[in-house]
């Protein structure tokens, strides 16, 4: 299946800022001898072996069992609430309610508006009001049970149009509207009276689970020296302590936060483990005594924060020959019950305002107006879940491209053509694209490998009795890397030891996507070792310097970075060293493969780990440090226009599907995927991110749906939330081009989110395409197909 | 309204105080009988243990009939199939016979869940479940199927056209009794058979409907059909009326789609959040019965005109 396609095309137009921090890193070019390669995943023989430690194998001595009383209401007032029996239950250690909570009742990974225990009102089916820690899982049910809540019902909000009208229930006390932003380029008006077509299209999705494989779990164990330790698979261990502390009373130093491998997060472990941490750490601090909460799959569906469901208004215009000249759009954007990741981050941090910016698609349009609503309702929240608002509005704009299409009469890939951006476009937000921008040459290289045109003549029916058609998809897309907010800095520690081997200290958590691998990787090929002589340090708060959260794609870049600036200042150590060994300056040294050597004398060489003896013992520096922050990012308030973020991937995918035109069923025929990475630092596990991607993005095309009714979930467990088996997920082919980013480790941009992007939208207008069957509501089952089939007046009838 | 959030939680630990490994058939209806219908039979576990877990069964006794002898045979005797209790659906499913003899069924357990169920769970067990759209069951019923029951008391043999009572109640005493083998026609020369199934992903799903079709052709004429669906009614659905309505005609196109009309007019599906609306499983059913039709004849050696 690997089939590298290595372009590597320079081109920049620098600001000054940028030139300066890639002045500093100066790693674009280096020739590459340990990054690059395809070394295999380090976690892989301990996970096919059984031996890699998961959260649910972790006990502590003498733990108790925590457990959450729910609301059953998505809406309502606590009247009282009695928890006398379920504290006289034999085996229950405690029975926790709002009023004895030791520091703030709130925590959120932006704004702390979720209460650890609600006191006076729940806002949504799922939401605790009372905890329990006990000596078994049993006694802790059986003391939920004796929990006596009474709640006076509220009118409960269930569509976010609802949220904004002014005689709306309020969910909280500041009202529905979370965020109201906006973003305006040119004039629409004017765009759109030079239009030749204008569509006006909705597009709508639903609330989304990650399906992550492992359930939540975390521990909370009081150390003798009063410091809590907290122990669970986590994105963001930073985050957790800055939410344990003020919820528990104590400065933040007090708090230790221990990372677990990842059985699958997907940004969902983004902010459940602040939850559940929260949550564990006030039951262990009334005990005294470790508390382990391990959510059921159905509390993970109920409980947790899921992908935020959109409704998407879009009116465009397009002269005759596919040139855009109008995109006005409107997002109601539901957020749930609490903020989570929802609402911003100065500038441009939070999926809200992420979702407004990639709204219009990557394409240079002139005139852009977006109004980008954030609302409360009575549901479940809205949070970060691979693509961070992004798969949203990718499933709008490239829906409505292929309708432009069709309503022109020209080709899908002929509009993106027209549009895409290029080197020195300017985007939605005014931000003109100074570097490493091969979108077009994504859209190039797919449709050469996936022979668009071949394929796109040869649509059509299947079978003589016409019940099956042949249909191909496109989709374009785009992702940032980087969060946009001004404190998005990642920092690193490398230390050298005495024989040559190193440790390495990195905040990043491993979940699956490879951190583990890839970052010692970034690191030995700065230090001229092999990947097997760093040994990283697992997250913990306590040993590793504050590294952001593993989100937004910003893992190998900003991480890679810091890495390299702090692998360099060990590294003069070395080169200071073996200047004086060989007698040679230090500029004509290199490191490559545990040797230092004359460049223009490769045959004067010392072993790496000889010269890190003579550093050691001269009194060098062997810990270096590294920070790096991604160049400013800038969004206006009132206009939306700024640079949010400093680089993006691109990325162009394609389908071909068979669609059974009487019952709605789909069949994955082919697919490739294109990528423009700027440098795969380890392609294999590249490879892995973007099959990994491509089947999740067709989970949401074709069956994923958290179904509410009422506010109430209806498929809580993995029997009626469906995500795609093996047998749903066809071969897929991944292209992987190399434009490089000056800002990048070696060039790399980030890449965990993207394959997740465009692959919803190519499935939907692939089975547009064969069928007429345009699905606007995801996801795209067979029955809707089945009717958006019957809406359309039947399949084409060529 | 809201769910009970209790009724979702499921338990790590099986609250069962006995597990019993009979050696004889006759010792597993012995035990059986002296729990006093307080004890269950569990073979491939994959219903059984679930239940356990959410409480929703409430036994302290388990009969493990997975390892009594002479159970798992797929055999021909003379124009019957008869399964045994004890046969795995990935059995069922790989044996030549039923491929041959029964493709319906063979088709329809290759569909139960994932290659790990199947290869633990029963085609015994699928029909003591009484699901109204189980894989094994549904093409069962429209093979005309009879089964043995045994308990300590004796046997029985009880036709599945009156073995489902309603949904997850057998004519079969779960806690008494042990369903011992199935047995059914092989398909003759001028017969086939098809199982549909149309659901939102390709496994380990609830199926939007399922429907199983035996079919006897005279030429090119449809001597009679068999149309069993699912779920369209608390127990699997033999689709009499469609049956009636082709029995003597010409094999036609015409016929097949009229048959589908005929079918929506008699069986019932519901509307439900997760598998669908009345609506679109009321077309499909016209859809499938035409289908099924079609692809039972074919196999039958009859070309639809």
């Amino acid at each position: 299946m690997q089939d590298k396609t290595q372009e590597k095309t320079k081109t920049q137009v620098l600001t000054r800022e940028e030139n300066e921090l890639a002045r500093r890193l100066r790693t674009a070019d280096k020739p590459l001898t340990v990054a690059g390669t395809s070394i295999g995943r380090r976690d892989d023989p301990l996970k096919v072996t059984g031996k890699l430690k998961y959260g649910a194998d972790y006990s502590a001595e003498g733990f108790l069992f925590g457990k959450i009383l729910r609301s059953p209401h998505a809406h309502a007032l606590i009247k009282s609430i009695n928890v006398k029996k379920a504290q006289e239950l034999e085996g229950v250690a405690a029975v926790l309610t709002a009023e004895d909570l030791p520091g703030r009742n709130g925590f959120g990974a932006i704004i702390p508006d979720q209460p650890v225990i609600c006191g006076d009102k729940v806002r949504f089916v799922g939401d605790g009001v009372a905890l329990v820690a006990a000596e078994t899982e049993t006694i802790a049910h059986q003391a939920l049970k004796l929990i006596e809540v009474e709640y006076e019902p509220l009118p409960g909000i269930f569509d976010p149009r609802d949220a904004m009208a002014e005689d709306a229930p309020k969910i909280h006390e500041g009202g529905n509207i979370l965020s109201d932003d906006k973003m305006v380029k040119g004039d629409v008006d004017a765009g759109f009276a030079e239009a030749d077509v204008i569509l006006e299209r909705t597009y709508q999705v639903p609330f989304l689970e990650h399906a992550y494989l492992e359930p939540d779990t975390t521990m909370a164990i009081p150390q003798p020296d009063g410091v809590m330790l907290i122990e669970g698979p986590m994105q963001a261990p930073f985050t957790t302590r800055r939410n344990v502390a003020p919820v528990l009373g104590v400065p933040i130093n007090q708090v230790r936060v221990r990372q677990i491998h990842m059985g699958g997060g997907f940004g969902g472990k983004e902010d459940s483990p602040i939850d559940l941490s929260c949550r564990a750490a006030v039951l262990a601090q009334a005990t005294g005594r470790p508390v382990k909460i391990t959510l059921e799959r159905e509390e993970v569906t109920i409980q947790t924060a899921k992908r935020h469901p959109m409704i998407m208004e879009l009116k465009v215009g397009v002269k005759k020959d596919g040139t855009l000249t109008a995109f006005q759009g409107v997002i109601y954007d539901e957020q749930g019950a609490y903020a989570s990741l929802g609402p911003k981050i100065p500038p441009a941090g939070g999926s809200h305002v992420h979702a407004m910016v990639m709204m219009p698609g990557p394409y240079e349009i002139p005139n852009v107006k977006v109004d980008a609503y954030l609302l409360y309702t009575n549901h479940p929240y809205g949070g970060a879940m691979r693509g961070f608002g992004a798969p949203q509005v990718h499933i709008a704009h490239e829906q409505m491209m292929d309708e432009l299409a069709a309503e022109l009469g020209i080709t899908a890939v002929d509009i993106r053509e027209k549009n895409a951006f290029r080197l020195g476009s300017q985007t939605a937000t005014g931000q003109v694209l100074s570097q490493s921008v091969g979108l077009r040459e994504t859209l190039e290289s797919c449709a050469d490998r996936f022979k668009w045109d071949e394929r796109l003549a040869a649509t059509g029916w299947v079978d003589q009795a016409h019940t099956k058609r042949r249909g191909v998809g496109v989709a374009m897309g785009w992702y940032r890397t980087s969060i946009g907010t001004n404190g998005d800095g990642c920092g690193a520690a490398v230390h050298l030891h005495e024989d040559g081997s190193v440790l390495l200290y990195s905040g990043i958590t491993e979940m699956g996507q490879g951190a583990f691998t890839v970052l010692p990787q970034i690191c030995a090929e700065e230090l001229g070792i092999m990947p097997e002589d760093v040994r990283l340090v697992k997250p913990d708060t306590d040993l590793v310097p504050e590294s952001g959260p593993t989100v937004g794609s910003r893992s190998t870049t900003l991480m890679g970075n810091a890495i390299i600036l702090a692998a360099r200042q060990v590294k003069e150590s070395l080169m200071d060293t073996a200047s004086m060994m060989l007698m040679v300056p230090t500029e004509r040294l290199d490191a490559k493969g545990r040797k230092i050597y004359d460049r223009e004398n490769p045959d004067k060489s010392l072993d790496f780990a000889a010269v890190a003896a003579r550093a050691m013992a001269a009194g060098k520096r062997m810990i270096g440090q590294g920070w790096w922050t991604p160049p400013v990012p800038s969004l206006d308030g009132h206009t939306g226009q700024g640079s949010p973020y400093h680089v993006y991937t691109y990325s162009t995918h394609m389908v071909q599907v068979v669609v059974d035109v009487e019952t709605g069923e789909v069949e994955l025929e082919d697919y490739v995927a294109a990528f423009d990475v700027g440098k795969a630092i380890n392609p294999k596990a590249l490879e892995g991110q973007i099959e990994g991607g491509v089947a999740m993005g067709l989970g949401y095309a074709l069956m994923e749906e958290v179904v509410l009714v009422e506010g109430v979930t209806q498929n809580p467990s993995l029997q009626g939330y469906l995500v795609p088996t093996m047998l749903d997920v066809p071969d897929i082919q991944p292209v992987i081009l190399e434009v490089t980013n000056e800002l990048g480790p070696y060039g790399a941009k980030g890449i965990g989110e993207m394959p997740n992007i465009p692959a919803t939208p190519a499935i939907i207008n692939a089975i547009a395409q064969a069928s007429n069957g345009r699905v606007r509501r995801l996801p795209a089952d067979p029955e809707r197909i089945f009717w958006a089939i019957k809406e359309a007046g039947g399949p084409p009838q060529d | 309204m809201a769910l009970a959030f209790e009724k979702l939680h499921w338990h790590s630990k099986l609250e069962v105080a006995e597990y019993l490994v009979p050696a004889s058939l006759t010792e597993a209806l012995d035990m059986l009988a002296s729990h006093g219908g307080k004890a269950r039979v569990i073979a491939g576990g994959t219903d059984v243990i679930p239940e356990l877990r959410s409480r929703k069964l409430d036994v302290s006794v388990l009969v493990d009939v997975s390892r009594l002898p002479d159970m798992d045979g797929i055999e021909a005797d003379g124009d019957d199939i008869v399964i045994g209790g004890g046969v795995t659906h990935a059995a069922a499913a790989a044996s030549p016979l039923i491929q041959d003899k029964a493709s319906a069924l063979a088709t329809g357990c290759g569909w139960v869940g994932s290659p790990q169920i199947r290869n633990v769970a029963t085609l015994a067990g699928n029909l003591v479940s009484g699901q109204p759209a189980a894989d094994a069951s549904v093409p069962l019923l429209a093979l005309d199927a009879e089964v043995t029951i045994a308990s300590a008391k004796g046997e029985r043999v009880v036709p599945l056209s009156e073995f489902f009572l309603g949904l997850g109640q057998t004519a079969l005493d779960p806690g008494r009794e042990i369903l011992t083998s199935i047995r059914f026609q092989a398909l003759a020369d001028n017969q086939g058979s098809a199982y549909l199934r149309l659901a939102k992903r390709k496994a380990l799903n609830l199926p939007i409907l399922v429907c199983a079709v035996k079919a006897t052709a005279d030429g090119g004429n449809i001597a009679s059909a068999a149309i069993a669906l699912g779920p369209v009614a608390p127990v699997p659905f033999r689709e009499r009326a469609a049956e009636e309505f082709v029995a003597g005609k010409p094999a036609t196109m015409e016929t097949l789609t009229q048959a589908g009309e005929t079918a929506t007019a008699t069986c019932n599906p519901r509307d439900s959040l997760l598998r669908g609306s009345c609506d679109y499983r009321t077309e499909m059913v016209k859809v499938f019965v035409r289908r099924g039709l079609t692809a039972a004849l074919a196999q039958a050696g009859c070309t639809v005109k």
